[in-house]
Parts: C-alpha cells; structure tokens; sequence
C-alpha cells in the first residue's frame, strides 16, 4: 500500500488485563479472564463472562473523569485504552484537536446505563431523561473525544462484533486519500444485560469457559473492553519524531451476505475479507507467521471460519489461535483488542496460545499452543467478523526499513 | 484520485406498497425501518441504472429502535413486549445494511455508521473514499432513521439534541460513473466542534439544522438537476458535529 500506514501507538484494556503489560503477562501465563459475574447488574447469571476487573468508580479514576459525571462504562474503557495509544505515540493537545480523527467502533454504546433506568425516562421521572444523551453509539465516541480534550473530527462504525476492524479500514482509508493526518482508531464496548439476554435468546452462550475449535464447544462467553491504535503515514511518524511500531499492511472487508446471525458454511465472507487484506497487502499466504482467529467458541462460527482458512492457506495453515479464551467475546471492540494482542506478538514474538482447546473437530482447524516464536514474526492476519456477516480481515506487519 | 458523481438519491416519505419487495411472512417478521431500507435501496438501485454496487454502507443512528425497545422492555418485564431472538438481532445498527446485502446477494464491501446526527455523512465520507480511492467504483449509502412514540418522548425531554434522529429512510447511489450522473459529489467532511468552516464562497448554502441531513441531501441533488452550480449542505449537530457536503455541477 502506498503511501506505508504505520501504528505508533496502541492501547488495549480487557478482562486479561488494564495495560499491555498486564496483558502480556497474562497471555504468556495462560490465565483467562472468564468468571461468573461480578461486576454487571443483570439477573442472567447462568453464563461465565470476561469482565474488566474494575467497577465503574475505579474505572472514572483510571479515566480521570468525575465521579458524578454520567459516562458509561463503554467510554470509560475506551478513554482509558486511547490515554494509553496517546501516550505511546506522543501525541499532543494540539495533534489531537486539529489532526486527529476518531473512529470508534462500538454497538452497545450506553445501554448499560438506558437498561437501568428506561422505564424512569418513559415515565418521566426527574431527571431521568438525560440519560439518553448518552445511550446512543455517537455519544459514547463524544465521551471518548472530549475526554482526551476534543479532536478534528469523529464517527462511529457499528458493525456489531468487526466494528473495530472497521474503524482501522476507514482510518486507513481517510489517511491514504489524504483526508486525515493522523487516526485513533479502534473501538469499545462494555457488557449489558441486555446483549448478554440477546445472545442468551440466540442460545449461542457456553456455560463454561469457551473452547474454541475444540470438538466440544458449546458458544461463547461475552467479554468487554477497549482497544485504539494510533495510524498515520510513515511520514507523518517521522515528522513527529515517532517510533513505528507496526505496519497496516492490508485490510478486506466482505459481506458473507447469508444469513443475519449464521455464517455460511464455506465461510465466503470471511474467505473474501481475509484474501483482499492479503492482496492489498501484496503477501503471499505462505508469507503470514501467525493469525488471531475470530474463533468465538459457538459450533457454527468456528466450522465457517475454519473452512475459509482452509480455502485461503490450503495445507499449509500458519500457526493459528483464537484469544477469545482469555477474554471472552468483547464483541464491537474485538478488532481492537486482539489488533492489540497482534502488535504484542510482533514486538515480542510471543504467540498466544488458544487455551481450553483439547478435543481435535474434524471440521476445524487446529489452533496452536502458542508460545515464544523460534523465528521472528512478521506478518500477521486478525480476523473480526460480526452478525449479518460484516467480515473483516486485518493484515499487521512488523515495521520494516526499506 | 478519481473523481464521485452521484447517481441518484432516493427519500421515502409515505409506506411504499411493501408487497412489491416482500411476502407476507418476511414482512410480519420485519421492523418497519427494516422494510423502508430495502424498498429506498431498491429504488436508488433502479434510479441509477446500476444492477449493483460494490459497496453498501449505511448511516443510522439508533438503528431500529423498535426492536430494541421491545427486546429491553421484554427485558424490564413489562407486559406485551418480550425477549425474541429476532428483535435482539434486529437492534443491531448492522442488520438494515447485512438485509439489504442478503436479499441483494451481494459480497462487497458493508459498513455501518451510527454518529449521532452526522450518521449520514459518516457513511457518505466512507463511500465517497473508497470511489476516491478506486477500492469500489460505486456504492449504496443510505440513513434510515425511526423512532417509537416513548423514545420520541424521552428526546422532546431533552430538548434540541433529540433532533439528531428524525425520521428518514435516504438511498442514495455515488460512483466513478459520469455517465447518467446527476452531480459530482466534490467533498464530504466530517469535523468537531470546528473554529472554522472553509465553505467555498461560490455555492449555495443549504443549512440542514434541525432537519435530518440525508433528506436535505435529496433536495440538494434535486436542485443540482434543475440546473443548480454548486450546493454547500452544512449540517451542525446541536452535540458538536459538524458535516460539510459540497455537490458541485
């Protein structure tokens, strides 16, 4: 791709951990972040969940946001990740406000708060209305952006669970057609009951901690958190004076365009979106060290997704693990989050493993045990693929001089 | 870069006669906004002469809040709505562009934008870019916005933010095809709480302040093929953003 899109910083918050160090030492140890419920208030306890290990009180100070201000948890998770993507790119108040965009990626929004007091602001009551400035997608990205002290512009994909994938593809996209400077992109969502009954409702939940690929998996558990990148062109890097931690070397977006909560059985979407990333990015399948899976634990995500991945690398599958595992399923923020874990990997060439799986299933793939690389990494695919078959397909790369 | 002209804009005002697009059964299951969004896109498709376009994106703000509502008040307990698969499926903002790409076969490219009221211009700017860029040579963009009588309620609470959602059901299709074209779509832009606004002195300003900008849109391109030069819609969300969309002849 030209002109060259690199990441100069990147900042993950999930049930593994607040920091990237936090989460590497958790990916390396093997500890998952799946438990009963402990901090959502939901009458639906049946299903073990990857919460943030934080009550929303200790999540406004992480966030530095007061502790009477109205924000849900999904911007505090999200101001947390991009102050840390900030920091590590060494971005200033004044990059920010007039060079920046955001894209924040999120489906859940505010809904942990509206869920809570719905029937008050029907009624009426007091001042209950208020709370529906903040229920909406685009109010949590406003949250997101003031909180960091305002930026140039800002929107909202809402793919369901590729929307962070998303919000890398049209960064990337506003960058290279010289719209935008510099890109936060990424996304954020917290838990709600409400989505936590939807999937309930769907029946594609486990009630034991998830396995993807493995012959027994059940569904998946749902996670939350944040994850945002920081994307601008290897000339605005050097400008700045900042590291290049990474290349976005290439992205696919497809429509599996068959069913709104089921994949298809050759996985076409996901095949589509996972070839494009590697064409744009003018990599050979056989060139790809690793891939972060979608791999969400319900029977049917996983048999599709292996099928695409057999379709795209035939024989010879890289070494291949889904994290959903450690963190559950943290939906519109997925992309993020695992995009995270890809650029961990890269600097370190620490490979997550894809803890739970033991039982071979003929119609999947099977997933690594991970661990520390023999070989360098350098090329990484990370797929995110959402309800109504929004696919997505990322392809990161360690930066390299040439 | 290549150059993106916009080949038609549809806005649905009134129900269309849906047994045109769906049977019976499929139309029972369906929210309401679901059903104006394939028939706007099924009638800016014809409209433009286009069999189908490579991408299909979509702006909503709040997606389809009748299934929503009747998922959270299932939720709530309260009587006459229950927790059905089908309307948690259909909450998600992604489910009107996914429909539209399932009933049209269609394997390209699909996003979905929910930006408060700059929901159209997101997914306008995303179309526009990649037509720019020559990653799609056209597009489907469209809003569809719908509101229930309790959560048109719960905004009128609150005042002037509320109109971010007003009712609309926009198609439009935008390509690198000059040919039967009815404008150039010159410019999207997307900003924040701006300190200025660089609106080029030669257009015609049209102020979609308090009205759902999609359908502002229609307007503009409507006048474009009365013979209009150059249309400037500015659009400035009461929460502090800001879309600029220059239509140039």
């Amino acid at each position: 791709m030209n002109p060259r899109i690199v990441i100069t910083g990147f900042g993950v918050i999930s049930a593994i951990g607040r920091t990237k160090d936090e989460t590497l030492e958790a990916l390396k140890k093997g500890r998952s972040g799946i438990a009963p419920v402990q901090y959502l208030e939901t009458d639906l306890k049946d299903f073990p969940v990857g919460e943030v290990k934080a009550t929303d009180a200790q999540l406004k100070e992480m966030a530095s946001v007061g502790k009477d201000e109205l924000v849900p948890r999904t911007a505090l998770m999200g101001i947390v990740a991009l102050k840390e993507a900030i920091r590590e790119a060494g971005l200033s108040q004044d990059d920010l406000r007039r060079r920046t965009t955001l894209i924040n990626g999120t489906t859940v929004g505010g809904m942990d708060v509206s869920e809570k007091c719905y029937l008050d602001m029907i009624a009426g009551k007091g001042e209950s209305a208020n709370a529906i400035r903040v229920h909406d997608c685009g109010a949590s990205t406003g949250q997101i952006a003031d909180a960091v002290g305002g930026v140039a512009a800002m929107t909202t994909p809402s793919t369901a669970c590729s929307s962070a994938a998303n919000s890398m593809i049209l960064g990337a996209n506003l960058i290279r057609s010289g719209q935008a400077e510099i890109v936060a992109a990424g996304g954020s969502e917290c838990l709600s009951s409400f989505h936590l009954h939807g999937f309930n409702s769907l029946m594609i939940l486990d009630t034991k901690q998830c396995r993807p690929f493995d012959a027994t998996r059940e569904g998946l558990n749902l996670g939350e958190g944040a994850g945002f990148v920081i994307l601008e062109t290897l000339e605005s890097a050097e400008r700045r004076g900042a590291e290049p931690l990474a290349e976005l070397l290439g992205y696919g977006n497809a429509c599996d365009a068959f069913h709104q909560t089921a994949s298809s059985p050759d996985g076409e979407g996901a095949f589509l979106a996972m070839t494009e990333a590697l064409e744009k990015g003018n990599v050979k399948p056989e060139e790809i060290d690793y891939i972060n899976a979608h791999g969400t634990g319900t029977p049917n995500n996983d048999a599709s997704e292996s099928a695409a991945l057999k379709r795209v690398f035939g024989d010879r599958l890289p070494k291949i693990s889904s994290t959903k595992s450690f963190t559950g399923h943290t939906t519109s923020a997925s992309g993020a989050i695992e995009a995270g874990f890809c650029l961990l990997t890269l600097r370190t060439g620490f490979i997550p493993g894809n803890i739970g799986w033991e039982n071979e299933d003929p119609s999947c793939i099977i997933p690594t045990a991970g661990g520390q690389s023999e070989g360098p990494v350098r090329k990484i695919l990370c797929n995110a693929f959402g309800f109504g078959g929004n696919d997505s397909s990322l392809l990161l790369g360690s930066f390299e001089k040439r | 870069m290549k150059a993106v002209y916009v080949n038609s804009a549809i806005s649905i005002e009134a129900d269309p006669d849906y047994r045109k697009y769906f049977s019976p059964i499929e139309a029972r299951r369906m929210g309401s906004i679901m059903k104006k969004a394939v028939a706007a896109s099924a009638q800016a498709l014809e409209a433009s002469g286009f069999d189908k376009t490579d991408a299909i994106i979509t702006g909503t703000g709040l997606g389809s809040v009748e299934c929503t509502e009747q998922f959270l008040l299932g939720m709530c307990g309260v009587e006459g709505y229950d927790m059905k698969p089908t309307h948690f499926m259909q909450s998600t903002h992604n489910t009107i562009g996914s429909l539209i790409a399932i009933r049209t076969k269609n394997h390209g490219y699909n996003c979905t934008y929910a930006q408060r009221g700059t929901s159209f211009e997101s997914a306008l700017l995303d179309g526009y870019t990649r037509i720019l860029l020559g990653d799609s040579s056209s597009a489907m963009v469209g809003c569809y916005e719908q509101l229930t009588e309790k959560y048109g309620k719960i905004l009128s609470l609150i005042g002037e933010e509320g109109r971010a959602f007003q009712d609309s059901a926009v198609s439009c299709v935008i390509s690198d095809r000059e040919e039967g074209a009815v404008c150039r779509l010159a410019s999207v832009k997307l900003l924040y709480r701006p300190e200025k606004m660089d609106i080029p002195e030669d257009a015609v300003i049209m102020d979609c302040s308090g009205r759902a900008s999609a359908k502002v849109f229609c307007e503009a391109v409507k006048k474009m093929e009365e013979g209009e030069k150059k249309i400037a819609l500015v659009n400035k969300a009461p929460t502090g953003e800001v879309g600029i969309t220059i239509l140039e002849k």
